[in-house]
């Protein structure tokens, strides 16, 4: 068995290295983690291994620490795999800071943090705005503050878009008519590369998160939106604390201290159209006072 | 609700406050509440001596121009803190 690439990632204290077999094995690593992404060089306190093999039959098969996970006919199914089990891997082993299941976004020097459950349409808004609204895109599903650093870690993927939100955002991104090279159908979701943006630039400075979003798509609903204040911002916060049992008193006080300069925003919508005015606000407010 | 009782808030609570507003982590069933300012003044009045009734009255005393609604927002706190198991009467 040769191997074709190996690539390696570094996030929130973990490193895990990743091998593949196969054209479509190699297809699948490249998309995900590309040649150029940023490998991180901080030491590391956990390490993990993913095989991904592809054989010329068209079976598939997923390897971690040398344990069979999956195997089967489906190379989208692998691409979604892969993808989470990487990212539990992060959530799982993560204690050396705040891991928030959330997207972010940069929109000129600020960062906007966008955290929600899966199904909230996190990746959705993020689409948007990066699309419409000139952002940056930085991540659609983990944030990272680790203890006593200045920075800011988002994890680079391609956008993870399930199949029910391509209606919400087919009039500003034709998911059928992107280059093959920047999509993965899968079974339930598309994988959707977003280009020119994996240049390393994965540490972003902590002072400059200004803005959180807290975001509910729901169908047909009229638009509510409400300014936080801290300390519903930072409740709202602490549910989308992944690593929160890995941490002394569950990063509950750590939470809480982000909020000084930061203000939250939560709102239900069904179309971009009623939240548009309210974003072209938000994201060039700065907090005044600490 | 029993308007003699002393509420006393259970131990297994992490409180952070952040400007005038209380957050609260419940380290046993890992629940976050937030409370808002009149919560959080409710909150800050539950040592173990006060009734609910002389809490009431110490906010009327204290703010009289809001004395019709004190009493309701007292109990309806008081209510929401107990079925959520974040009181205790001693």
């Amino acid at each position: 068995m040769s191997c074709l690439c190996t690539r390696e990632v570094v996030f929130a204290g973990s490193r895990a290295v990743i091998e593949c077999d196969g054209l479509i094995a190699r297809r699948i690593c490249d998309f995900i983690i590309p040649p150029d992404a940023d490998r991180g060089n901080e030491t590391t306190q956990s390490s993990v291994s993913f095989f991904l093999s592809a054989n010329n039959s068209g079976n598939f098969s997923l390897f971690q620490n040398d344990e069979l996970i999956w195997k089967g006919t489906d190379s989208g199914y692998l691409a979604e795999k892969f993808l989470s089990q990487l990212c539990w891997y992060f959530a799982d082993r993560c204690n050396n800071g705040l891991l928030f299941h959330a997207g972010a976004v940069q929109y000129q020097e600020n960062c906007i943090l966008i955290p929600g459950k899966c199904g909230s349409g996190k990746t959705t808004l993020i689409s948007w705005l990066v699309k419409q609204m000139g952002c940056k895109y930085l991540t659609d599903e983990l944030v990272f503050f680790p203890f006593g650093k200045k920075v800011v870690q988002s994890f680079h993927r391609p956008l993870h878009l399930k199949k029910a939100s391509l209606p919400v955002i087919q009039p500003f991104l034709d998911v059928d008519r992107i280059e093959e090279k920047y999509h993965i159908s899968c079974q339930f979701s598309d994988l959707i590369a977003v280009p020119g943006n994996y240049s390393g630039e994965s540490q972003i400075r902590k002072d400059t998160l200004k803005v959180i979003l807290f975001p509910q798509y729901q169908y047909d609903s009229s638009v509510q939106w409400s300014s936080l204040t801290a300390a519903e911002t930072s409740f709202q916060l602490m549910q989308n604390l992944v690593n929160a049992r890995n941490l002394e008193g569950y990063g509950f006080s750590e939470t809480t201290r982000l909020m000084n300069k930061v203000q939250g925003y939560l709102f239900t919508y069904s179309s971009f159209n009623q939240i548009y005015e309210n974003i072209l606000r938000v994201i060039h407010t700065e907090k005044k006072h600490t | 609700m029993n308007l003699c009782g002393k509420p006393q808030a259970r131990s297994n609570f992490i409180i952070e406050k952040i400007d005038k507003e209380f957050v609260l982590f419940n380290t046993e069933n890992l629940e976050i509440m937030y409370l808002n300012q009149s919560a959080a003044l409710i909150w800050s009045l539950m040592n173990g001596t006060l009734t609910i009734q002389d809490m009431i009255d110490l906010l009327i005393e204290t703010y009289p121009e809001a004395a019709s609604e004190i009493r309701t927002d007292v109990i309806e706190t008081m209510q929401r803190f107990f079925e959520r198991d974040v009181i205790q009467f001693i």
